[in-house]
């Protein structure tokens, strides 16, 4: 076990630990744009100098991304000497650099731009004409590619080939023509090819959903969770204008690392979409009324308990979170007394990276709360054994057999956060939201608890499901909290497998925690 | 495939290949030594022999992408039958390599690094670095033979003998 000095602090690594990690591991940050934590070293762009102290170097900088650590060494990653040397490197990846800054996308979180500022020279010495290089090219209808802004670090080349272990981008040429293209003129088709967008440590790879749409400085981000399928993976949701521009994944290592699949990144844009439900509707004589929220739950509990309960069916959407099944379960059960209650199964393809067939994000949690798959429910309503149906935070609109069964109804109450197929057949319809706009916890497929946040607030007169599933109960006469915090708590006193889930840990931290009593419970 | 049979390595070449391939302990050294025949052969290196040179070689289309274009020796489009490089390092430039170039160029109706071949398919020239015949200036390298002290009358001459 190596023993090394890192700007004065000591600090004991396991063997093969490169100097730039066990920095990292001192929290000192040095600067990099070729290595990744997620990567293989490729060691090309330079900039991670530190000087290395031994009076008997001439040349005492050398390169922190592949230098393992020996014992006895001392570092100094700040030193003038090292320093120098990442101005020397700056100097020569900035020659044909095309410094178009003002139309780049990546400006703001361009580590070109900060080393720059904080190591670079303020003049450049390079008077010959630039290279010129490929510009917009798309490399696939997503990645949109800048050669002339490229530092040919490689990290997306690295990405494909070894993360997602399929080699589509290479580099292509040599010397100061050398660029990266995709091979044998094919496009990115790999369902990760976006992360190579956040990999991109300059403009060179950009994301044609979200350039030119808001400069990166304006945004908002709010750490919480991807809801496409059962992986959860971490993701930052960036917002402006009451709108989310983008998600980006957030580091996390128990679920997702660094990445997230292509889909779930792109999937919010229903949350901006025209078909939003602003407002609640009761059905009046064919037609949909906009009506107060209050009244809409009002009646919505007194059409629920007008039918005998065994007639009673409830959906739990198990896209809620794990507070709003437990609510939604908690109201069927105890106030209204459904017969059965479940979740629509969401099946898709999945692969053994990160998506996960499961597509209902949080049908892991729904189970351990009581909540399964409905079966058969279309049957049972056309036999007329389910008469009055409730929806929470769900819609079929593609199924056809559910969506003929629904004229066979005496009623139907949907929840939800747009004005779907099935919702336009209710008697009344409760606005609520997506994930996007509210607080709450999910479980993910391996049992580990992420935390949502809300990035925007509902829209017009919509409300947070919790309140309005409070609503419900307050209906009954049940006193719930209506705070995520609240419910977690109440949901860990009952469920078995949140007991030993304190609420701070998951909720307070952007890490996940290792939910044991979650595992366990299989 | 070049020949368009759709089968790599092509039936002509079959027995060649696996013999380059013997050769080494890594089936990816023989690369090189069978794009060098594959360009010889067939002028040009087609994006479907890539990727079935990548398959018979159990590598990636993206490691033989790389590697065709880092060496300028290989091209993707279609060279003459007769390939002329000419040298214009600095040796060949003062003794009149540019001269050359424009006679060359206009005697066979075809430019300098277009990639292009001329009309009846049997040349295509391209310019480069340093033969490393500075003494013989101006040098061409016409197929894989070099020639040195070229005039502009010889460029006739050396157009007719490739004619045949």
């Amino acid at each position: 076990m190596p023993t090394l000095t890192i700007d004065g602090r000591e600090i004991t690594v396991d063997p093969g630990t490169t100097v730039i990690q066990a920095a990292e591991e001192l929290g000192i940050y040095i600067p990099r744009y070729c290595w990744h934590p997620g990567l293989k070293i490729a060691g090309n762009c330079r900039i991670c100098q530190v000087e290395v102290v031994n009076p008997k170097l001439k040349f005492p900088c050398t390169i922190a991304c592949n230098l393992m650590c020996g014992d006895g060494m001392v570092i100094e990653t700040d030193s003038d000497e090292a320093k120098k040397a990442r101005a020397d490197v700056m100097e020569f990846l900035l020659i044909n650099h095309p410094l178009d800054c003002p139309i780049c996308d990546q400006a703001g979180e361009c580590t070109l731009q900060e080393f720059s500022y904080e190591y670079g020279h303020d003049k450049s010495r390079f008077t010959e004409e630039k290279v010129h290089k490929s510009k917009r090219v798309q490399f696939s209808d997503q990645v949109s590619f800048d050669g002339e802004r490229c530092i040919l670090c490689t990290r997306c080349v690295r990405f494909c080939r070894d993360v997602v272990g399929n080699e589509e981008l290479c580099l292509v040429e040599r010397g100061d023509h050398e660029e990266i293209a995709v091979a044998n003129g094919g496009g990115l088709t790999n369902p990760y090819s976006m992360n190579v967008i956040d990999l991109c440590p300059v403009g060179a790879l950009t994301s044609s959903d979200f350039r030119f749409k808001s400069r990166v400085w304006f945004l908002e981000e709010t750490p919480s969770a991807c809801t496409s399928c059962a992986r959860n993976c971490a993701v930052d949701i960036g917002t402006r204008w009451d709108k989310v521009m983008r998600l980006k994944p957030r580091e996390n290592e128990h679920v997702n690392k660094w990445w997230m699949c292509d889909e779930g990144r792109l999937n919010y844009h229903y949350v901006n979409a025209a078909d939003r439900l602003g407002y609640a509707y009761v059905q009046q004589g064919g037609k949909l009324v906009r009506t107060s929220v209050d009244d809409a739950v009002a009646m919505a509990h007194e059409l629920i308990g007008k039918l005998p309960a065994e007639k009673l069916y409830g959906l739990i959407s198990a896209r809620l979170t794990n507070e709003e099944i437990f609510l939604a379960k908690r109201y069927l059960d105890q106030v209204a007394g459904a017969a059965g209650v479940g979740f629509l199964p969401r099946i898709g393809e999945g692969d053994d990276f990160l998506i996960s067939a499961d597509r209902n994000p949080n049908a892991r949690g729904a189970g351990l709360i009581g909540v399964s798959a409905a079966k058969g429910l279309a049957a049972d309503i056309k036999a007329g054994k389910v008469k009055g149906l409730v929806i929470f935070g769900d819609s079929f609109d593609h199924d056809e057999e559910l969506m003929g069964a629904l004229a066979d109804l005496d009623f139907l109450v949907v929840m939800d956060y747009r004005l779907s197929e099935t919702a336009k057949q209710a008697d009344v319809i409760l606005p609520g939201v997506t994930f996007a706009e509210k607080e709450g916890s999910i479980t993910n497929i391996d049992g580990w608890v992420s935390k949502l946040n809300p990035a925007l607030p509902p829209p017009a007169e919509a409300r947070r499901n919790l309140d309005l599933l409070a609503g419900l109960l307050g209906r009954a006469g049940q006193d719930v909290p209506d705070t995520a915090e609240g419910v977690f708590r109440l949901l860990a006193e009952t469920v078995s497998a949140f007991t030993d889930i304190s609420y701070g840990e998951i909720f307070a931290a952007s890490r996940q925690v290792a939910t044991d009593a979650v595992v366990k419970a299989d | 495939m070049a020949e368009g049979n759709g089968v790599f390595p092509p039936d002509n070449l079959k027995a060649e290949f696996d013999g380059i391939v013997a050769r080494y302990p890594k089936k990816t050294a023989a690369l090189i030594p069978i794009l060098m025949r594959l360009q010889e052969e067939f002028q040009h290196i087609t994006t479907e022999d890539m990727d079935g040179l990548a398959a018979y070689l159990d590598t990636t289309p993206a490691h033989v992408l790389g590697v065709v274009t880092f060496y300028t020796m290989f091209s993707q489009k279609k060279r003459g039958k007769h390939h002329i490089y000419l040298c214009k390092t600095l040796s060949c430039h003062i003794r009149g390599a540019e001269e050359l170039l424009s006679l060359f160029e206009e005697k066979l109706g075809v430019k300098a690094h277009s990639g292009d071949a001329s009309g009846d398919g049997e040349f295509s020239i391209d310019t480069g670095e340093c033969l490393g015949l500075c003494e013989q200036a101006p040098c061409v390298l016409v197929d894989d033979q070099a020639i040195g002290n070229i005039t502009p009358e010889m460029v006739d001459q050396i157009i007719e003998e490739l004619r045949g």
